[in-house]
């Protein structure tokens, strides 16, 4: 065998292209890093993360878009005083009238959400991370991507700092965590404020948890026998599914632009692997010469190509690393990239499998060369 | 310069010669600046459907409403508004898009007063007759991209959104998104959304002179207390608003696009530097017949470039033939925003091919051609 | 005034771990029409003279005067310009660029003369004719035997018509018969076309053909004698 000492050799004698391959694969693995870590947190707006227990009250016009349900006040509360099969807990019937709003603060857009409280039982995703909910006039609770979503440094919603919005200073007193739903990039806030605040007196939805989903079908008969409310019952699975589909053409085109982006990444490794050990045939000829088997030379060629791989891949790794989570603002949302532990392992396994295979293929063209032909030049 | 025509052939079967790598390279950099081109085409829709939106003309909406599927305000405002000082024509107008999110089949209908029309847009009749429409109340007037996109031509009666129209023309505007609206009458598309006597916003053509803020914030004064409250903005504004919701995403991508023109540039140094290293003999011979350092430098180069530049015109070719082939419009919000093939772009990217392709192959080139000549002959 | 001039030459190279002198104060003058063989063991510095009457190299120490320029004291670039004007090198190793054809390796001296197209043809073709292989001019170095692809490379050192050829072991990759057919050749260029030659050979046949014999050691010359 040859000594590994020879591949580290060789790969310190060409540094120049050494490192130029090194960043390559970097740049690469990073790469493979941010567009795993891309394709999950755009996975965040779509059903697979709707419970299947909840189900949406909207108005009749709305077109299973919540956006543009409006519901009276009076209606809402009758629809969560009736609505069967509803969840009880404590007392408090988990059936949620809310008023979802979109604010402007100069260009910044925010996503506001007037609540009850029974809003924390529909939606259990929801937990409180700093401060409380809020309950005093005119005071926000923040969800973990809200500043992202208004394009604000995180310190302008912290617990205790105010904030202007419909005319108003809001105070924050609290921050959320409500982890892969479209909540998080929302401020929450008691119903009967934000009311207040937008001198509106219709609602937009009533949210109901149910004991039991199958019974989904008892709610839908409730709402089309009350013709007096002039609500729809839509699973919140199937609003999600109609959100995911509106915003399909922009994921779409992110995931092209993604995939573009690796075939480049792919190929530049391919090229360099492959490239690099073909202008060496002399040399590897004279090693075969020497005495060294095919397989030796073999090794030692997959040997440089895994180090080199991996040196890229580590490289690529801790650039991820420093960079930690990207927020990105997205059309009436927000959603993290999260260069996790487990995307990390990926990029680096990526980047040393490339390093194996690229090294293969040269590998064997550097076994199954003639000899003669080598020693000779002509090859 | 002339010497370098001269030893193009060398150059391109030197390439030639090495086809798996040069397949590789140029397939690499044709991806990456692809990628590059397909970038500047989104961003130049943006910017593009932002130029075109002016200050002269203000859009007056519903107060803190977004999507224009939200948006409600009695035709009667109309009056008022017109009556203010410095507006010269006011166009209720009713909305109706497809989705308020975003979508690639977009289809907006404004629905308006067919009298006011040509008083608040200008556009350009590039197949059949306005007059004609005028006086039909089942016309329409069909921008050329969504023409294109529904197939839509004068004569033809066509479903658009919940209604049926019949063409009456084909128009292109020079105003923000006009291309991928159908005007259709008021009445009508009231009738068909069940909205009569509403509107969605009014278009607001000021007079030469008046002060965009000041009259906007007088209307918005004038419905303070009315039925429901206004939000008026110039027409700039109004548009990057509803764009700037993308723009992040933009940013990310074109991050995206700097990261592949990065690997291109290494990958093309890596290429650059083994072709002229496997060749390091052939150009000490080279330079004892008397060819310059600086010849082999640039010849050396010269392939470098090449393959840079063949990579990006595969690049932006594939990009604008996929756009030609198939027009793309991205909705948001009711606002169209095209994807172009243009020449613009092309050259953009080749410029870029061209750059990155230059300042790869500067080290390998000064390398190569640095050798001392004794000893790049004797290497055998 | 002789073509070539050697004035008190030496040349060092300055290695990592020492300094190699293959050359040391040497002197020599060879006149125009001369056929001369340098001789010697490895490392007696016969290459690196003949480097340096090329223009490939320059002396530490010293003048080289070709054909009344001093080449010595030439810049990078008149060099360039110079060599291929005034001079013709012929290596062991052909040394032709693989992806021209025969007629486009030979060309490449005119090329960089900027002759015009007419006339880089009648030169090219006169060339090859030279050295017998004008049928062979669309051919590929890889599809030509070492006899004629070194006979091109003689071509080639020849189109430009230098005053000088300086040929470098021009017989070591050949067999017998292609070897005896290139020293013909040489002979021929010499007597014939009136070429200056020198030739650096190991080979005793080679140094048959040449009607002068300077042996090398160590950097000096030990004998310089005439068939």
């Amino acid at each position: 065998m040859i000594p590994i000492a020879y591949a580290l050799r060789n790969l310190w004698r060409r540094r120049a292209r050494t490192i130029a391959t090194i960043l390559g694969i970097g740049a690469t693995t990073l790469l493979v890093v941010v567009m795993t870590a891309f394709s999950a947190g755009l996975d965040n707006a779509s059903a697979k993360t709707a419970r299947d227990d909840v189900v949406i009250l909207l108005g009749t016009s709305a077109e299973v878009d919540l956006v543009r349900s409006v519901v009276t006040r009076g209606s809402a509360e009758a629809a969560a005083a009736a609505v069967p099969g509803v969840l009880s807990a404590g007392g408090v019937r988990a059936a949620s009238v809310e008023l979802h709003l979109a604010t402007r603060s100069g260009d910044r857009i925010g996503l506001l959400r007037g609540v009850n409280p029974a809003a924390y039982l529909v939606h259990p995703q929801v937990s409180v991370i700093e401060g409380r909910d809020p309950r005093g006039p005119f005071e926000l609770m923040v969800g973990r991507l809200a500043a992202t979503r208004m394009g604000l440094p995180e310190s302008d919603l912290a617990v205790g700092r105010t904030i202007r919005l419909e005319n108003r200073d809001w105070k924050v007193s609290g921050r959320f965590a409500a982890p892969g739903t479209v909540m998080e990039a929302e401020m929450w806030t008691r119903l009967d404020d934000l009311m207040l605040a937008t001198k509106r007196e219709d609602v937009s939805c009533v949210a109901v948890r149910l004991e039991d989903p199958d019974a989904i079908d008892d709610v839908r008969l409730f709402a089309a026998r009350r013709l007096d409310l002039e609500i729809a019952a839509v699973p919140e699975a199937e609003l999600m599914r109609e959100l995911e589909r509106g915003l399909k053409p922009i994921t779409a085109l992110a995931r092209w632009m993604a995939l573009l982006v690796l075939a480049a990444g792919a190929f530049a490794c391919a090229n360099t692997m492959f490239a690099a050990v073909l202008a060496r045939t002399r040399e590897l000829a004279t090693l075969r010469a020497l005495g060294y088997s095919p397989f030796a030379v073999a090794i030692s060629l997959v040997q440089e190509a895994t180090l080199v791989a991996f040196l890229g891949g580590a490289f690529g790794v801790f650039a991820a690393l420093a960079i930690g989570h990207i927020s990105l603002r997205f059309p009436m949302g927000a959603f993290t990239l999260d260069l996790d532990v487990q995307r990390r392992a990926l990029g680096l396994g990526a980047a040393v499998v490339s390093g194996l295979l690229g090294g293969i293929v040269p590998a064997l063209r550097a076994v199954r060369m003639r000899l003669v032909d080598a020693l000779g030049g002509k090859a | 310069m002339r010497d370098l025509l001269s030893f193009l052939p060398y150059v391109v079967r030197t390439a030639r010669r090495a086809r798996t790598r040069t397949l590789l390279t140029v397939a690499g950099a044709a991806l990456a600046m692809g990628l590059f081109a397909f970038v500047r085409t989104v961003e130049r829709g943006v910017d593009d459907l932002s130029a075109r939106a002016g200050t002269q003309t203000l859009v007056v909406f519903q107060d803190s409403r977004f999507c224009p599927l939200t948006s409600e305000l009695p035709v009667r405002y109309a009056g008022p508004i017109r009556d203010t000082p410095g507006v010269e024509e006011v166009l209720p107008t009713l909305v109706f898009i497809n989705s308020c999110r975003s979508n690639l089949d977009l289809v907006t209908l404004h629905g308006v007063e067919p009298r006011s029309i040509d008083k608040v847009y200008d556009f350009k009749v590039l197949d059949g007759d306005l007059a004609g429409w005028k006086t039909r109340g089942d016309g329409a007037l069909v921008g050329e991209r969504l023409a294109a996109r529904r197939g839509a031509r004068v004569g033809e009666r066509i479903r658009l959104g919940e209604i049926d129209v019949h063409v009456n023309a084909v128009v292109r505007g020079s105003g923000a998104g006009i291309d991928n609206i159908a005007f259709v009458h008021l009445d009508q598309l009231a009738l068909a959304r069940k909205k009569l006597g509403g509107a969605t916003q009014f278009l607001v053509r000021l007079s030469p002179g008046a002060d965009p803020a000041e009259v906007a914030e007088t209307i918005d004064r004038t419905f303070k207390n009315d039925e429901s409250r206004t939000d008026t903005k110039t027409m700039q504004a109004f548009v990057a608003g509803a764009v700037g919701e993308i723009r992040e995403v933009v940013s990310f991508a074109k991050m995206l696009g700097y990261l592949a023109v990065v690997i291109v540039a290494l990958v093309l140094a890596n290429t650059v530097f083994i072709s002229a290293q496997s060749r390091a003999n052939e150009m000490g011979v080279m330079e004892t017949i008397g060819v310059t350092k600086p010849l082999l430098a640039a010849l050396v180069a010269l392939e470098g470039v090449g393959l840079g530049l063949v990579g990006g015109a595969l690049g932006a070719g594939l990009v604008a033939l996929a756009f030609t082939i198939h027009p793309t419009t991205l909705g948001i919000e009711g606002w169209g925003i095209d994807f172009h093939p243009s020449l613009a772009v092309a050259l953009q990217t080749l410029a870029a091919s061209f750059a990155v392709g230059l300042l790869a192959s500067v080290l390998p080139a000064i390398d190569a051609a640095m050798r001392p000549l004794a000893r790049a002959v004797k290497e055998e | 005034m002789s073509l070539i001039e050697i004035d008190a030459v030496t040349k060092t190279y300055h290695g990592t771990s020492e300094d190699v002198t293959p050359l040391e104060d040497l002197s020599l003058r060879i006149d125009e029409g001369e056929f001369v063989a340098l001789m010697g063991p490895s490392g007696s510095g016969k290459t690196t003279l003949l480097n340096l009457i090329a223009g490939i190299d320059q002396p530490t120490a010293g003048r080289v005067t070709v054909a009344g320029e001093e080449v010595s004291a030439l810049s990078a670039r008149e060099l360039a310009r110079w060599r291929t004007r005034s001079v013709g090198f012929v290596f062991q190793g052909y040394n032709l660029l693989p992806v021209l054809t025969a007629y486009e390796n030979v060309e490449v001296p005119l090329l960089l003369l900027r002759l015009p197209r007419a006339d880089r043809d009648r030169k090219v073709m006169t060339a090859l004719g030279a050295v017998g292989l004008g049928d062979r001019a669309h051919h590929l170095p890889r599809q030509l035997s070492g006899g004629q692809q070194q006979r091109v490379s003689i071509a080639r050192a020849i189109v430009a018509d230098p005053k000088v050829l300086l040929a470098d072991e021009p017989t070591g990759n050949l067999d017998r018969v292609a070897a005896t057919a290139t020293l013909d050749l040489l002979k021929r260029l010499n007597t014939e076309f009136g070429k200056t030659l020198v030739m650096v050979t190991h080979d005793a046949l080679a140094a048959g053909a040449a009607d002068r014999l300077i042996h090398l050691d160590k950097g000096r010359i030990v004998e310089d004698a005439h068939a």
